[in-house]
């Protein structure tokens, strides 16, 4: 069990952008019939969602939501010790994303950057790596970008995933204070399950070649290629209404955490309805349950620190902060819970780039 | 009882309820899809004012039969 307590780490700020081409999921996706795209809206919660357009990767975005933040929150590039970049869609296949934001971002140069290979569970991860940053090498403040342009590993006419699927970028400045409380983490995988969210064409193990750019309609009337993100939605419910709220509710059983005394429940905006499920069975109140899919859908990694922004910049919580609960959980398998106060997180709010 | 919950479940996936068996399964029959499924369940809530256990969703989605028992118990409960 990967679990952790971080004493003296906070998160002092968080920042969202996204792309300013808008998806309508009623209007647009017109290989579906209407009745269709109705039904899907009213279920999952995804009335639309940003898409980068060619040329805009995921580091641009996270780059534009870095920038935001340190204007926001008056901290300078060269206060920064490491920067983590949690993306399944890096700029390059060779170097790290982070290397190439560390000059983008006038990071210095004895900041340690790398990219973790993660997607909806990414900003958990990316926490876990710049609390251990802090507290195991003394680092005094660590440069989170999580994010994904993942529309572009969708087909466009995929049924299964292109309702859903939304683009962002975001930043979250994470660093030592010796008057913060605990950030309480535990992360978990299950690596024998990847095949149920994954792309299974285009690295090293099948490159990808001109059978597997072959797009036909699968057996779950998916129309998409082998280079293509394919989704068993049915093993992902499985898996996030039994691992990951047993993981949630036995993390807070031994945290001594409720609904009655944890303020938000930050989830991975996977959909509406699955949500909803989630939140009810662990005794949280709609409104303790923040959303951003109806908006921006989901985010990949970006999808906790994008809801986290959106809610404390937009005025929907007049007491921003209070005790959080965060959980992401997706691609691997691979899932985190996390546990911090939020009181005085800066969020400004969401940019759009392009606009 | 059996029957609304058969003609509710058709309408829903668009087929005629004479194809409906209970051993009819996602695998036999390509409307039911996984997210033709939280859509079905999402309707059987609403018409029957349920309220679906993540569990209970999941086992739902093995073949009508199945279907049917839970929503029944639901009801009896």
């Amino acid at each position: 069990m990967a679990k952790s307590v971080f004493n003296g780490v906070r998160i002092a700020g968080v920042a969202g952008a996204v792309p300013g081409q808008r998806v309508d999921n009623l209007t647009d996706h017109l290989f579906l019939p209407e009745a269709d795209r109705k039904k899907i809206v009213a279920l999952t919660g995804v009335n639309g969602y940003r898409r980068a357009p060619e040329g805009v990767c995921t580091s641009d975005l996270c780059h534009t939501a870095a920038t935001a933040l340190f204007d926001g929150l008056g901290r300078q590039p060269d206060q920064i010790d490491a920067v983590v970049f949690a993306t399944m869609t890096p700029d390059y296949r060779i170097p790290s994303t982070a290397c190439v934001l560390q000059d983008r971002l006038a990071l210095p140069q004895s900041v340690v950057a790398y990219d973790v290979n993660m997607g909806c569970s990414g900003f958990i991860v990316g926490l876990y790596n710049a609390c251990a940053l802090i507290k195991g090498a003394g680092l005094r403040r660590v440069l989170v970008l999580a994010g994904d342009t993942q529309t572009k590993l969708c087909h466009d006419e995929d049924k299964t995933v292109v309702f859903i699927m939304g683009d962002a970028g975001t930043a979250t400045i994470v660093e030592s204070d010796p008057d913060a409380g605990d950030i309480v983490m535990e992360v978990r995988t299950d690596g024998s399950r990847f095949e149920s969210l994954y792309v299974p064409a285009g690295g090293f193990r099948r490159p990808s070649t001109a059978e597997t750019r072959e797009v036909r309609e699968r057996a779950d009337g998916g129309l998409r290629s082998d280079d293509d993100l394919v989704m068993n939605g049915m093993e992902i419910f499985k898996f996030a209404v039994s691992d990951v709220v047993k993981t949630i509710s036995g993390f807070m059983e031994e945290e001594q955490l409720s609904a009655e005394n944890v303020k938000s429940l930050f989830l991975h905006q996977a959909n509406k309805f699955m949500n909803d499920k989630i939140g009810k069975k662990l005794g949280f109140s709609p409104d303790q349950v923040p959303y951003t899919i109806q908006s921006f859908g989901n985010t990949g990694s970006a999808s906790i620190p994008m809801t986290i922004a959106s809610h404390f910049s937009s005025g929907d919580d007049a007491e921003a902060g209070g005790r959080a609960v965060m959980c992401g959980f997706g691609v691997g398998l691979s899932w985190g819970v996390a546990t911090a106060d939020l009181t005085g997180v800066y969020s400004p709010p969401i940019v759009e780039l392009g606009t | 009882m059996e029957e609304r919950i058969r003609d509710l479940f058709a309408v829903m996936l668009q087929v005629p309820p004479n194809e409906i068996k209970d051993e009819t399964g996602p695998a036999s029959l390509d409307k039911w899809d996984s997210m033709q499924h939280l859509i079905l369940v999402s309707g059987f809530e609403e018409e029957f004012a349920l309220d679906v256990d993540p569990e209970d969703l999941v086992e739902m989605y093995t073949d009508f039969g199945t279907f049917k028992r839970v929503v029944l118990r639901m009801l009896e409960g």
